[in-house]
């Protein structure tokens, strides 16, 4: 009888293990790859209303994470890893993880009048926990902060350059994106990487994106120029295929999904960004 | 014969240790910026070196471009892209109604670590 209940406990010990997962401390990271580091940790004294200037402000802390269209206020944003745990998972015949890691963003709104000196200066700083699951491919929640709560003011999307050419070839529509798709050195998935549904445009000398961070409300903008595209493959993982576009030494991922919130793998139209860039670019894309 | 051959490996893992690995190639330039100075640069000398700024404000009267550094020295790096991984420093210049550069700054975006 008491062996018998010594038993289930230890079945249930192992049950509850493998549910929990082994919990794995993750030790502090630093600074995101993709952040800036340079928002002070308190609001700068050198930004005086009414006398500092937009192209003070620019010299010191050089082009805004985000900012209004009509120039009205710029923002500046950081975020540093503090550390966290990982529970480490059986999943079937393989493993994944669960995570819960701490980050510390940092948040610089600096509003502007007509004639570009500083009306005031907003520093905001917080602690931002974040979720992850890596079962095979991964997927953490993105930043607490943004500019989403600005863009009643005005819009948050930097603007970029006037394109060359502003004539659009192609628009899809529900595709994720992800950035960094894989890291170049190590051949895995970085831990920063971020990931982004919404809208990318083929136009005829660059890719635009934008949308949502998945996990969260941060908006996402991404543009790369066909003439600092390096490389092109076509990503094949079981049913999900993958454009990679290799500019700058960095591989951004992106595949297009069905509508709706499965986002299961759109492998047609997937296929139909892939041979619209090969086209642009003039070249085939490789397989992987 | 016996020590000879533990001699040819010892030799040989010793010479193994310390060889390296050529460095990377360098992509910077260590005279890059060196053309731009304040009251003589013009928008169209930084152009010619630079290329087209990365962002540009005010019209124009202000523009930036990001860059890394290597051994080599400072490169430019590509503005469209989401974040700043691969760029450290942003160049920051002010140009006046003559075109000419007022003010200029190298920014270290991501080169401070606390």
């Amino acid at each position: 009888m008491r062996s018998r209940r010594m038993l289930a406990a230890a079945f249930v010990a192992v049950g509850v293990q493998l549910l929990l997962g082994c919990p794995v401390p993750l030790p502090p990271m630093g600074y995101e790859e993709s952040s800036r580091r340079n928002v002070p940790a308190t609001r700068p004294d050198w930004i005086v209303e009414g006398t500092t200037s937009r192209a003070d402000v620019l010299l010191r802390l050089g082009s805004p994470d985000g900012e209004a269209v009509d120039g009205s206020w710029m923002g500046y944003l950081s975020s540093k890893h503090e550390g966290g745990v990982a529970f480490v998972l059986i999943v079937g015949a393989g493993g994944g993880a669960v995570t819960v890691e701490g980050y510390v963003e940092r948040r610089l709104v600096v509003w502007f009048d007509e004639r570009g000196i500083v009306l005031k200066a907003l520093f905001e700083e917080a602690q931002c926990p974040r979720a992850g699951l890596f079962v095979g491919e991964g997927i953490k929640s993105g930043p607490c902060m943004g500019f989403a709560d600005l863009r009643g003011e005005s819009s948050s999307s930097p603007p970029h350059r006037p394109p060359v050419s502003a004539d659009v070839i192609a628009t899809f529509a529900d595709t994720i994106w992800v950035v960094p798709f894989f890291d170049l050195l190590t051949g895995s998935r970085p831990r920063d990487f971020a990931a982004y549904r919404g809208s990318v445009i083929v136009m005829a000398d660059r890719l635009q994106a934008s949308g949502k961070a998945i996990g969260g409300d941060a908006r996402g903008e991404l543009e790369i120029e066909f003439r600092y595209v390096t490389d092109i493959w076509r990503h094949t993982l079981g049913r999900v295929v993958t454009l990679v576009v290799v500019a700058d030494r960095v591989e951004h991922g992106f595949s297009v999904v069905q509508p709706g919130v499965l986002g299961l793998a759109d492998v047609e139209k997937t296929d139909q960004l892939i041979k619209t860039v090969e086209a642009r670019l003039n070249r085939p894309a490789r397989p992987r | 014969m016996r020590l000879r051959s533990v001699l040819l490996l010892l030799t040989a893992m010793l010479v193994a240790s310390c060889a390296t690995t050529p460095p990377p190639p360098a992509y910077g330039q260590p005279d890059l910026l060196g053309f731009l100075q304040d009251g003589r640069t013009t928008r169209a000398d930084a152009y010619l070196k630079l290329g087209p700024p990365g962002r540009e404000f005010e019209n124009g009267r202000i523009a930036s471009w990001r860059l890394d550094r290597d051994a080599g020295g400072y490169f430019l790096v590509s503005s469209g892209r989401t974040g700043w991984r691969g760029a450290r420093y942003e160049l920051v210049v002010i140009f006046g109604e003559d075109g000419v550069a007022q003010r200029h700054s190298l920014v270290e975006v991501r080169g401070i670590a606390e």
